[in-house]
């Protein structure tokens, strides 16, 4: 592993992981809840996001050179480690492979209703395959290069989005308590865990200066544009309406109307849009998933590991039947990711934390 | 004769066969005799009968000269003036003895006078247009510096115009242009170090830098790569930069190739290396990024708002010639509902009675618009810009009432074809050429999103390659303001204190910020 990168990549790393294909769907999922209070859900989950962020961070100082799937081996033994590695490689597939289908179904409702699925999955495939055999140091600058365009993008959506916003949408506020704010919460917790990639790009760090300021920011505005996106979503739909769309953020767009009429459908331009953000999370997605099985096989051929990946993605990509069955396969995923974020991460760094401090006393 | 056709049939050659080659050169030794010394060069130089045998006799001092010059290479009132005439003058002084030493150190007046001791070196010498004088009964000759041969004078530098930057150009001459760039450089740290690349050519090849301010590693890396080039001859600087480059099968030039002395000075003082080739007006430069490809050396003559603005130009350019006609294509043939209406009617009027699909009709005119621009690079300049009017106007207009194309192609081909020229470097402006065609394929094969995926291929590409150690989009990541001062846009001089980051060169300070502040507030 060279270390080439600098403390400030990890912004793209982070936000690119955390603002992916999910965000055109997680505002009916988190309404099913918590209603017209969801963007709460979405700011204490982000702070808990935040505390996890740190956890990786602070795990991976500890073990410099190592990835949180081969820090698990060290913290839980060969045993338990592989269990869980395991639990991470299975997490990160499925999510990669129902992550690319679901933004294949968008676009083929969007943008190309005719093109045959494999066709879309395929390209996208093959170009996270080809980013990912030129190093972690190309992924960085693919980052970098998109991040800004996509944060105008969403930008953009947002600005045009404020004519319809109606702020009684809104109220009342907490109208039905705590429970409901959380149970909400925790639907975000999937696509907030993807923050763990700061657990497997740290050994490619060659410094870690202002490391925890950069990763407050790039949490603070992944935060900030789910929940501006759930309010916008929120004040021009009502909470009832929302739950009977099936991108809610792209409905978003569909609602704005140029009166200039440059752009007849602002929809397809925001689809499109979407094609760097998903192509960003899912190359995450397949790096933290190659170095997750390279501590499992605990082999050091990337290129094997990388190449034997595809057919898995490609059949699991294709098994769902319908937008619907996708739904499902993401919510049965998501408990995986809940067990990931709410558990295995806390419970490792609660273990290296108490080795560490008997060690102290020794 | 016999032993020879013997010789023959086992493949022996004999020995006077084999010095055909300068190396081979190294054999022969300097005789004492001057018949002998001039057989020996009338081996090596075998059918050159440009080669000048002046033999001297010095009657007062009896002693015997050889004079050898190749025509042409030489500056003949050179030799007549600093080599002849003093030898003559000096026995027309009576009964002296003139020896080796004595014509080096006192007769011969040239600036440059070596005395070699074997056929190599002076075989060599004679190839740099230098003149060699051989002296009956010594073993050694002296090499006279008389080098001069027809060259172009300096002139603006046809490739590269600009409006408000300097007319000097580079010439085919390496001492020409070197000493345009110290003209400009006055520091002893200005360095300029002499290689020889060619078997056969012998090419002069400097690299010139500026010491305590590079990274020597860079020095140490380009150094190596030239002397390990292998060849029989260097024609041109583009085969060392082909020879010498990261990524051979990139179709983005990882090398900047440039007539201009402004523009190579500028690249040295940011602690960049240029490497100059005898023979040609091109000067290579690195290490180089994206970015370097789409700055212009106007940009520095003129106030950095307005540079700023046609910066962003050229980057909005470089987009649209890349990708305007697959755009047109993907939101024609996939996305019609993204354009406005009134639009959709008339691209739909214009296209009716149209034989061909809109790929077909995009693929044609690009093929067109590429024929032209290399017919009026290859025509000479007038005729050049006839067949420019002639196929873009005639050509076009002739599609379209011939209802082959419909007229919005025609548009937006030209926009193509105008907005390449913005370009600054031509070679950069030839890639681009290109992956505007793979581009159009993924637009007509699946809409935005196969031009999006066409550009991630691209960005991949683009952020996995290199010059010299130096990402080609080391300019945009990791996020630094520095790097922004000089990319995208182009801040007030007095802002760009630092020399760029990326090249990691040993010292950083371009400016003292201090003192362009005091001068701003006096």
């Amino acid at each position: 592993m060279s270390r080439e990168l600098e403390s400030i990549n990890i912004c793209s790393f982070i936000i690119h992981g955390m603002i992916s294909i999910r965000l055109l769907s997680i505002p009916r999922a988190i309404v099913e809840y918590a209603e017209n209070d969801s963007w709460i859900s979405v700011l204490i989950m982000g702070g808990y996001a935040l505390l996890i962020g740190y956890l990786f961070y602070w795990l991976g100082l500890r073990y410099k050179s190592l990835t949180f799937s081969q820090i698990c081996e060290k913290v839980y033994g060969k045993f338990f480690g592989k269990i869980i590695i395991l639990g991470i490689a299975i997490y990160t597939i499925i999510s990669f492979s129902l992550g690319i289908r679901l933004f294949t179904d968008g676009i083929r409702i969007f943008l190309l209703d005719t093109t045959p699925i494999i066709f879309i999955i395929t390209i996208m495939i093959l170009a996270c395959l080809y980013c990912l055999l030129k190093g972690v140091r190309t992924i960085s600058i693919i980052l970098d290069m998109l991040l800004p365009l996509i944060l105008a993008f969403i930008l953009l959506l947002v600005f045009l989005s404020l004519k319809n916003v109606k702020f009684i949408h809104l109220r009342p506020f907490f109208y039905g308590g705590v429970k409901p704010i959380l149970q909400g919460a925790r639907e975000m917790a999937d696509p907030f865990l993807t923050v763990g990639i700061i657990g497997y790009v740290l050994p490619y760090f060659k410094n870690f200066k202002k490391m925890k300021k950069w990763i407050a920011i790039s949490v603070s505005i992944s935060v900030a544009v789910y929940t501006i996106i759930l309010l916008l979503c929120i004040m021009a739909f009502g909470s009832t309406e929302i739950k009977y769309l099936i991108f809610p953020t792209i409905t978003l767009s569909k609602s704005i109307m140029l009166e200039s009429n440059i752009l007849e459908r602002a929809e397809s331009l925001y689809m499109a849009a979407w094609i760097p953000i998903t192509f960003s999370t899912l190359l995450l997605f397949y790096l933290a998933s190659t170095l997750n099985l390279k501590a499992f096989f605990n082999t050091k051929k990337d290129r094997v590991i990388i190449f034997s990946q595809v057919p898995l993605f490609l059949v699991l990509a294709l098994y769902p039947d319908n937008i619907s069955e996708v739904f499902y396969l993401i919510g049965w995923n998501e408990d995986l990711g809940q067990l990931l974020i709410f558990l295995i991460v806390p419970l490792t760094a609660m273990i290296e934390f108490f080795k560490e401090r008997r060690k102290n006393l020794k | 004769m016999i032993l020879d056709k013997l010789k023959n049939i086992f493949g022996i050659k004999n020995k006077e066969q084999k010095i055909d080659d300068i190396v081979s050169a190294k054999v022969i030794a300097i005789s004492k005799s001057l018949h002998k010394n001039k057989n020996s060069l009338e081996k090596i130089f075998s059918k050159s009968d440009d080669l000048i045998y002046r033999k001297i006799y010095l009657e007062n001092s009896n002693t015997s000269l050889l004079l050898v010059c190749i025509d042409g290479m030489v500056e003949r009132d050179l030799i007549a003036d600093h080599i002849l005439t003093p030898l003559q003058l000096e026995d027309n002084k009576g009964d002296i003895t003139i020896n080796l030493e004595k014509i080096k150190e006192k007769l011969i007046t040239t600036l440059e006078v070596e005395i070699s001791k074997g056929f190599q070196q002076l075989t060599r010498s004679l190839l740099s247009g230098n003149t060699l004088l051989f002296i009956e009964g010594y073993k050694q000759a002296l090499m006279i510096g008389t080098t001069g041969w027809e060259a172009r004078s300096i002139e603006s530098p046809a490739s590269e115009e600009t409006i408000g930057g300097s007319r000097e150009g580079f010439i085919e001459s390496i001492k020409t242009n070197i000493s345009l760039i110290r003209k400009r450089i006055k520091t002893p740290k200005l360095a300029v170090e002499l290689l020889e690349v060619g078997r056969k050519t012998r090419t002069n090849i400097a690299l010139v830098y500026l010491k305590g301010v590079i990274n020597h590693e860079l020095v140490g890396e380009v150094r190596n790569r030239i002397e390990e080039i292998d060849t029989d001859g260097i024609v041109g600087s583009s085969q060392i930069e082909q020879l010498i480059e990261n990524h051979k099968w990139s179709i983005f030039p990882q090398i900047m190739s440039t007539e201009r002395v402004d523009k190579t000075v500028g690249s040295i003082l940011e602690g960049r290396i240029t490497i100059i080739v005898d023979g040609t007006p091109f000067v290579l430069i690195a290490p180089v990024t994206f970015a370097t490809f789409l700055n212009s050396p106007d940009d520095y003559y003129e106030r950095s708002i307005t540079s700023s603005a046609m910066r962003v130009v050229r980057y909005i350019s470089y987009v649209l010639t890349t990708t305007l006609p697959a755009l047109y294509l993907a939101l024609t043939a996939y996305h019609p509902g993204m354009i406005p209406t009134p639009l959709v009617l008339t691209i739909t009027e214009s296209r009716m009675g149209l034989p061909f699909p809109t790929i077909v009709e995009v693929l044609i005119m690009e093929f067109t618009l590429e024929i032209l621009t290399e017919a009026s690079i290859r025509l000479p300049r007038p005729i050049g810009q006839a067949v420019s009017i002639v196929g873009g106007l005639v050509i076009g207009q002739a599609a379209v009432q011939a209802g082959i194309v419909s007229p919005l192609i025609i548009i937006v081909v030209s926009l193509t074809a105008l907005t390449s020229f913005v370009i600054p470097v031509y070679s950069f402006t030839l890639s681009n050429r290109l992956i505007r065609f793979p581009l159009i394929i993924m637009g007509g094969l699946a809409g935005l999103y196969g031009i999006f995926m066409g550009w991630i291929f691209i960005l991949i590409h683009l952020a996995s390659i290199e010059s010299f150690g130096v990402r080609y989009l080391g300019d945009f990541s990791p996020y630094k303001l520095e790097h922004l001062k000089d990319t995208i846009i182009k801040v007030p001089q007095g802002w760009m204190t630092q020399r760029p980051e990326i090249l990691n060169v040993e010292d950083t300070k371009k400016q003292d910020i201090e003192k362009a502040r005091m001068i701003v507030d006096e």
